[in-house]
């Protein structure tokens, strides 16, 4: 990725302020400040895609409904009330009540920090691991890349969602295993993606520069290539994270996510489909928040794209 | 994909080195053999990986494979016979070596819930899941193509963003919840088309399985009422599992036919003065075709996936389904059995597509 | 592109709608939407759950039975008439001379003498009753023999009540096979396992024409049954498992009867005049298991707390409605020796429940483990959960299909239902109440009383007398005295609900009775 380009003062109108400047130096001094004037050109630059910003919209409300569930509902998403089970969605309850009598609008809210909790733990997990292998793999090249590789590719011959199955099922159900079983089929395209990236910047002259200076290959892919891998990282994970959502939603769906009786959209899709004949808003709410959340990936993912990685035109 | 690691790994050893002074260049034809030798040695560690994932997938698995055979009713000598019989004391490695033996000659081990072998299992169900992956192609080539295609030539505009919609919607909606929506509409509801399995209770077993796909089958025996049945219950199940095809392949035919209308011939032409009809599909299309074909062929992989859910959701008797009552029965064999050959069947797509690729395609010549 | 998507959906929907309105199943046709899962093989002596006995007491006879509405009189079947020696050791049965295998063979005593050795030296589930009564399978041969062609004989090893025995006999894994037919196709030595797995040997009134697995079972009517040709020529038994999907089958007239439908799509049901709904007792229960193997769950208080942990009656209204009614004594109801009413011994008290905890020792409440046993009991668990959660009770619900584990003791609090197929109280006590060997090597995992880990002698003692009594007053003191017993000593095993298994059946279906000991047979139904 080349470096971004200051522009000039944008139409004659630079706000005052001193962080402005800062933001707008011309020669930014140190690591942070040079993050973080590329951050704010790639933020203006982002701020150009309508439907990028709508869904940067959703996931921060999904951030915000996960952090703040107790402030938005009374009920508790747990508590059964066999009385009152499929009752329509009314003034009481907005989205209604399941099997159980729980209510739905509680229950989608709790869900989202279920959600958002799979979001975290996967990408925290995928992307390192992706960014080492692929980077180890792309600079070492030889046995260490095929053996690398031939890995990577066969996890890459399942189609995610079976693999998933079969380790979930392995492990046994439960958020925690569902969440490694995920990781461990999301990781090869992003180690792939690494190994690209680092093959094309292998040959740089930069490099050939520090390693004349001495310094050890660890050095190397940690502090140099490795910052360059990260913007494409981070578009690709985005963007598979709707597939990821989706997959952990199926894995729901199957059984093999968070247990009862904590809220998890899948598994309450799972649950609605008894009654959806009669009840149908016990399966509409949560299909369509799952809907929801993985669109706003998509678009913000499809968005970062163009600001981060212009030449990709897949 | 191999391959191309390959030579990408060739081409970015050092530089100087003193094999270049010397440099002698070698036969064609055994660079042809080096090629394939280093092809297949991929695929065979591809394969062996592949198992190893299946067996420790099964042997992870919370189900005592002594009852799986035996039943839950069983006395302890009995246990312990089959027990040195399935070699469950012995180290792993042997273990898995003796699975590899095993599933080489065809031996995927019986299921515990069925009682048969798994690999009758799957030739009796595996057509059931092809066929509704056909269906599922057809539905996703026919909408999707035209789709991307006039999303490329018609760029900016209403199609183009219906386009993006559809494509969006097919990877942001859960295909279980698409296909749970559809039946309450088509079959709750509007009574349209049929229900659970893949005809009518009554046409059971009245035609002859001759190549496991009832469509053909019914169509060649002539039993159209058993055809529009059959036809009936995969349209749906079909036609969302086709939908979701659509969001990539619209995607990708829209990219391919993108790069085409900005070649220099794509302007030429139209300068000349050829309708753009013409120009798109005579030309344009033609030479996109070889790409389209290999995006249909890994869609098809993909296919088997969303085939896992929406066989569950509409008692569809495939592949899928048959993995996930597996799965809820704790059925080690079938899980590996099932998974075993969704990954073969997706590794042997993906290897085919790529190979097609560069048969295909004149420039990798 | 527009067109070519509006010419496709046009086609496709033609074709669809012109489909001909053949929806409801045919008159002379029986459609039967239930759930196989699970069924691996049709031969009698290698089964006994409930939707395989069902297809079973269809392809076999036995040799007496029991009528759904009267399960205390035996009724000929392929035995005309039976007697008891004096001692109560030997019970003879004279065979009918008009019944013929689907083969053509005749039904003979040697037959029936060879399909009961059969299931006892296979050793498989079908055993599990008839093995009670001492029969193994070195004695077997001699004591089971066919005196004449007609006459068979049955010695009894040990003192047993011979009602019992004869109840055993009428279960559909002790079917009688064609013993010709079925040693022809003999393969290492199998006694016919591994043929009769996917065909049928039998002299019922249909014969298995096609058996798919996890698919659909398909039957022929025989019309030279000894009791007359069915009036339904074909019966379909299709494997529906998603209860929706087999509700809609029902209303649209594709199915004609539904089993194992979901209580929300049977209150839907329950509504509708072309529906009826026949909920038939069943001889098991729903109950809680605590694992003695478990210090916690070893104190007495403890057991009493979860007494008063499950808010059972919220559920017995909605969730149980159609499968088990509220009901605490371990003698099902109506049977000898049960008491009128046993439906409040329990009530949900959670102040109780937590301070019989602080009593025991845990004040602030215990944390557990909870597994159903299977899929039919999850909504049970889920809703035990959340009542005992109030009561001081922390239980983790881990789902899946736990009853190996239980038969392993491997388990913390397990939630389970069971079933038997004898129409007596000693079938469910040999489950519940029986357990002449408490230690982990003794495996003897078909008494629950093993899985929950306790042994009491004085309920040891009383099933055995209930199995060798042969006066049904005293017999009836016998179970009087287990159920007082039982309920006083905090069992391991908490039983709430006493089981029933919902049938729906279209109006128009009549004839199809339901069996509590699960060997419905079609013989008689016909369709309006």
């Amino acid at each position: 990725m080349t470096p971004m380009t200051m522009p000039t003062e944008q139409a004659g109108r630079i706000d005052g302020g001193r962080f402005n400047k800062w933001l707008h130096a011309p020669e930014p001094q140190g690591w942070f400040q040079s993050s973080a004037q590329q951050f704010h050109q790639g933020w203006l630059k982002f701020r150009l895609h309508p439907l990028g910003l709508a869904g940067l919209a959703i996931i921060v409300l999904l951030i915000l409904v996960a952090l703040s569930a107790p402030l938005l509902t009374a009920y508790d998403p747990i508590v059964q009330d066999m009385a009152g089970r499929l009752s329509p969605p009314s003034a009481e309850h907005w989205l209604g009540t399941d099997n159980f009598g729980r209510d739905v609008f509680a229950r989608i809210v709790y869900g989202a920090r279920t959600t958002l909790y799979i979001i975290i733990l996967v990408s925290v997990i995928v992307a390192p691991m992706g960014l080492l292998i692929g980077t180890c793999s792309g600079y070492f090249g030889g046995i260490v890349d095929e053996v690398l590789m031939r890995i990577t590719d066969i996890f890459l011959s399942f189609p995610g969602l079976v693999l998933a199955l079969g380790f979930a099922a392995a492990l046994g159900p439960g958020i925690t295993n569902a969440i490694i079983a995920i990781s461990l089929t999301a990781w090869p395209p992003i180690a792939r993606l690494a190994r690209a990236e680092t093959l094309s910047l292998r040959k740089a002259d930069f490099i050939a520069a520090v390693r004349l200076q001495g310094a050890t290959p660890a050095t190397i892919i940690t502090r140099h290539i490795l910052p360059m891998c990260i913007p494409s990282v981070i578009v690709r994970v985005t963007l598979n994270m709707a597939g990821i959502i989706i997959t952990a939603a199926g894995l729901g769906f199957l059984g093999l996510g968070a247990q009862p009786p904590r809220p998890e959209w899948g598994a309450m899709a799972a649950t609605g489909r008894e009654f959806m004949l009669d009840s149908p808003w016990v399966i509409a709410a949560p299909g369509i928040a799952i809907a929801l959340v993985s669109l706003a990936f998509n678009l913000v993912g499809d968005a970062l794209r163009d600001v981060l990685d212009p030449r990709g035109s897949q | 994909m191999a391959n191309a690691d390959l030579v990408s790994k060739r081409n970015s050893d050092t530089t100087f080195s003193e094999e270049e002074v010397a440099y002698v260049a070698p036969h064609p034809l055994a660079i042809i053999l080096r090629r394939l030798a280093g092809r297949v040695v991929a695929i065979v560690t591809t394969l062996l990986g592949l198992l190893f994932l299946t067996f420790s997938m099964g042997r992870l698995l919370p189900a005592d494979p002594v009852l799986a055979i035996t039943g839950p009713e069983v006395s302890k000598e009995v246990y312990d016979r089959v027990y040195n019989e399935l070699g469950l004391g012995q180290p792993i490695l042997v273990q898995f070596l003796s699975y590899v033996g095993r599933v080489a000659t065809g031996d995927l081990g019986t299921s515990a819930t069925t009682g048969q072998p798994i690999l009758t299992d799957l030739l009796a169900i595996f057509p059931a899941t092809i066929e509704l992956a056909v269906i599922a192609m057809i539905v996703g080539a026919l909408v999707g193509v035209p789709l991307g295609i006039t999303a490329a030539v018609r760029r900016g505009t209403v199609i183009d963003h219906v386009a993006r919609i559809v494509a969006l919607a097919g990877h942001s909606i859960p295909i279980f919840w698409t296909g749970l929506m559809a039946l309450f509409v088509f079959y709750a509801k509007l009574q349209l088309v049929g229900a659970s399995g893949r005809v009518d209770v009554f046409y059971e077993g009245l035609v002859t399985p001759v190549t496991g796909f009832l469509l053909i089958d019914s169509a060649v025996e002539g039993q159209w009422d058993v055809f529009q049945s059959a036809l009936g219950h995969i349209i749906l199940p079909g036609a969302i599992l086709g939908y979701y095809s659509v969001a990539y392949i619209s995607r990708m035919s829209r990219s391919f036919m993108l790069e085409q209308l900005s070649q220099e011939y794509i302007v030429t032409a139209r300068a000349k003065g050829l309708g753009r009809r013409k120009v798109v599909w005579r030309h344009a299309f033609r030479n996109i075709r070889v790409q389209l074909l290999t995006i249909m062929a890994l869609t098809f992989g993909g296919l088997l996936e969303g085939a896992v859910l929406i066989e569950t959701v509409f008692g569809w008797p495939g592949l899928g389904q048959y993995l996930t009552r597996g799965l809820q029965m704790n059925d080690m064999n079938v899980v590996m059995g099932a998974v075993l050959t969704i990954g073969a069947v997706f590794l042997t797509i993906n290897i085919l597509s790529d190979v097609l690729y560069r048969i295909l395609d004149p420039r990798t010549r | 592109m527009l067109r070519n998507l509006l010419a496709t959906a046009a086609m496709a929907s033609a074709l669809i709608v012109a489909q001909p309105s053949l929806a409801a199943s045919p008159p002379n046709m029986l459609v039967i939407g239930t759930n196989l899962t699970g069924i691996r093989t049709l031969d009698p002596a290698q089964n006994n759950a409930r939707t395989v006995s069902e297809l079973i007491s269809n392809l076999y006879d036995n040799l007496v039975q029991l009528s759904p509405d009267d399960l205390k009189t035996l009724k000929p079947m392929l035995a005309t008439k039976w007697s008891v020696s004096d001692d109560g050791k030997v019970i003879s049965l004279t065979l009918r001379e008009d019944a013929v295998f689907q083969s053509g063979n005749p039904v003979t005593a040697e037959d029936a003498a060879w399909s009961i050795q059969r299931v006892i030296k296979m050793g498989q589930v079908g055993s599990t009753d008839i093995a009670l009564w001492g029969f193994t399978p070195d004695n077997v041969e001699k004591l089971v023999r066919a005196k004449d062609e007609r006459t068979l004989e049955i010695e009894l090893p040990r003192p047993v009540n011979t009602d019992l025995v004869l109840y055993s006999l009428a279960g559909s894994s002790i079917g009688i096979v064609d013993k010709k037919t079925v040693l022809s196709h003999e393969a290492n030595g199998d006694l016919g396992g591994a043929w009769l797995s996917a065909n049928s040997a039998g002299s019922g009134p249909f014969a298995l024409a096609q058996w798919r697995p996890n698919d659909v079972a398909i039957f022929n009517a025989q019309k030279a049954y000894w009791g007359g040709a069915p009036a339904m020529a074909r019966v379909v038994a299709r494997h529906i498992p998603e209860s929706g999907n087999l509700r809609l089958q029902l209303e649209a007239g594709d199915v004609d009867v539904g089993q194992y439908l979901a209580s929300g799509d049977l209150d839907a049901l329950s509504t509708n005049k072309e529906m009826v709904i026949d909920n038939v007792p069943g001889l098991g229960f729903y109950y809680i298991a605590l694992n003695q193997k478990d210090p916690d769950l070893q104190k007495p208080k403890v057991r009493e707390a979860f007494q008063h942990a499950f808010d059972w009656k919220a559920i017995s209204g909605n969730i149980m409605r159609y499968t088990g009614f509220p009901w605490q004594s371990m003698i099902p109801r109506g049977m000898m020796g049960a008491p009128d009413e046993a439906a409040s011994r329990y009530d949900y008290d959670p102040a109780k429940a937590k301070q019989l905890l602080a009593e025991a020792g845990y004040p602030n409440g215990l944390k557990k483990v909870l597994n159903p046993s299977g899929a039919a009991t999850l909504p049970f668990a889920e809703a035990l959960q959340a009542s005992a959660r109030v009561a001081g009770l922390d239980l983790d619900l881990v789902p899946g299909e736990f009853t190996p584990a239980f038969r392993e003791r491997k388990y913390e609090v397990l939630l389970g239902n069971s079933g038997a197929r004898l129409p007596d109280p000693f079938a469910v006590a040999t489950q519940y109440a029986y357990n002449p060997d408490n230690s982990d090597e003794a495996r003897l995992g078909s008494y629950y009383l093993w899985r929950a880990g306790m042994k009491v002698d004085e309920l040891n003692t009383l099933v055995d007398q209930s199995m060798k009594e042969r006066d049904s007053g005293k017999r009836t003191e016998i179970f009087k005295k287990m159920d007082s017993v039982y309920s006083g000593m905090d069992a391991p095993l908490v039983i709430f609900f006493q089981r029933t298994d919902p049938y729906v059946m279209r109006s128009a279906v009549k004839g199809y009775h339901a069996h509590t000991t699960w060997s419905t047979r079609w013989h008689d139904v016909t369709k309006e």
